[in-house]
């Protein structure tokens, strides 16, 4: 192995924002001093390691430090995220007239989720990572069976409960390496989430052609939060069995509107 | 060195500053450098005193350059060392009154040294 090669293991200890910076300045500097130096004495490799040594544990907890920042930031917007969920969780079960029971196990599968999703924000933010570590964990397990139960899930709400719990393990598991990485995609999910609600409503007409507002229009911005997609819940069941009415759709919506046509939003008014 | 940059505008809200970021400012007094040429610069100037290596070196130019003290001129070959192209670092403005009110400074400490007689003609 040469004493380049040793070198660019070296510089491993450096924060990897450092290394894509001055990394390729720090080996031609390196090969300056092997050019200059001997590289085969002792005291150019205690020079070498002594300066690595030295200098990359300051560098590094000044890229901890940066990383803690945008962790509380990302725990803050969990915690809201957190409310969030639960307050669409109760808007949708507000918003049905019938609850059966998986739909109500997928409700109170959600609200656990981000109950522990909250709970978990809390606990980053008391720096209490293992409290936070099993919150994030059992919020995914809720999550994901509340996803098999009712597949019927927004797209939004399966980034929430995807990515932001997978993205705080990254950072709270793998700290050295991974935490910039899953504070980041923490920070994208929370400036995806403001644009996904907007394009969301905006897919969304006002009214139809007779002044009524659309069915998946009443229900979307109902449950958006929660479940978005109650109109493809009845694009489903009218597919199957067009005389039933689903469970937990108001009785007074499907009124509204009426004769209906699927659409790629689901149902709406014609 | 992370100061806010309303506290940048005033050199003296730097100092004092590090003996190794000191040394860095000297050495690009002289016009701009690259990474090695500053190490050489470093280390000759004090007699092999001090002894720059590439870490310390490029974690003082990273905080002198968030600091604005210091910026980059470009990147070039260095008809010396080679093709290789290498990040040039030069004083800016702000970088330069910093070094002076470092200076000024040290030389009313090494000032009150003499006079107490701890250094010059009759060193302790």
């Amino acid at each position: 192995m040469n004493a380049e090669r040793i070198y660019r293991l070296l510089l491993r200890a450096y924060p990897p924002a450092f290394r894509a910076e001055y990394g390729q300045e720090m080996v031609l500097v390196f090969r300056d001093q092997c050019r200059d130096g001997d590289v085969r004495a002792l005291r150019f490799w205690v020079r070498v390691l002594w300066d690595v040594a030295r200098s990359a544990p300051a560098l590094r907890a000044e890229a901890t430090r940066t990383v803690e920042v945008v962790m509380k930031l990302a725990a803050i917007l969990t915690v809201l995220l957190g409310a969030y969920g639960i307050l669409g969780a109760m808007n949708e079960w507000g918003a049905a007239s019938q609850h059966a029971g998986t739909y109500v196990l997928a409700i109170v599968l959600g609200v656990a989720a981000s109950l522990l999703l909250l709970g978990a924000g809390v606990a980053i933010l008391l720096q209490n990572r293992q409290a936070a570590r099993l919150a994030l964990v059992a919020s995914l397990v809720c999550f994901v069976a509340a996803r098999l139960v009712f597949p019927w899930m927004s797209i939004f709400l399966q980034l929430i409960g995807f990515v932001l719990p997978v993205g705080f393990l990254i950072a709270l598991y793998w700290p050295r390496k991974s935490s910039t990485l899953g504070a980041a995609s923490i920070v994208l999910v929370g400036l995806a989430v403001p644009q996904l609600c907007r394009a969301h409503f905006h897919s969304i007409p006002a009214t139809n052609a007779t002044g009524s507002r659309p069915l998946s229009c009443v229900n979307t911005r109902r449950t958006s939060c929660f479940v978005s997609t109650t109109g493809k819940r009845i694009e489903r069941l009218a597919r199957t069995n067009p005389d039933s009415q689903p469970t937990g759709i108001s009785r007074t919506s499907l009124q509204r509107t009426t004769p209906l046509s699927i659409t790629g939003e689901g149902i709406r008014g014609s | 060195m992370s100061r806010t940059l309303q506290k940048q505008a005033s050199p003296e809200s730097f100092l004092p500053v590090p003996a190794a970021t000191f040394h860095i400012l000297l050495a690009l007094a002289d016009g701009d450098l690259h990474g090695y040429a500053i190490m050489k610069n470093v280390a000759q100037r004090s007699d092999g005193a001090v002894r720059l290596g590439p870490g310390t070196l490029y974690g003082a130019l990273r905080r002198l350059l968030q600091a604005r003290l210091v910026e980059e001129s470009g990147k070039r070959a260095d008809p010396e060392r080679g093709d290789e192209r290498r990040r040039y670092y030069r004083l800016t403005p702000l970088g330069l009154a910093v070094a002076r009110a470092e200076a000024r400074r040290l030389d009313a400490i090494v000032r009150a040294a003499r006079r107490k007689k701890l250094i010059g003609e009759r060193p302790a």
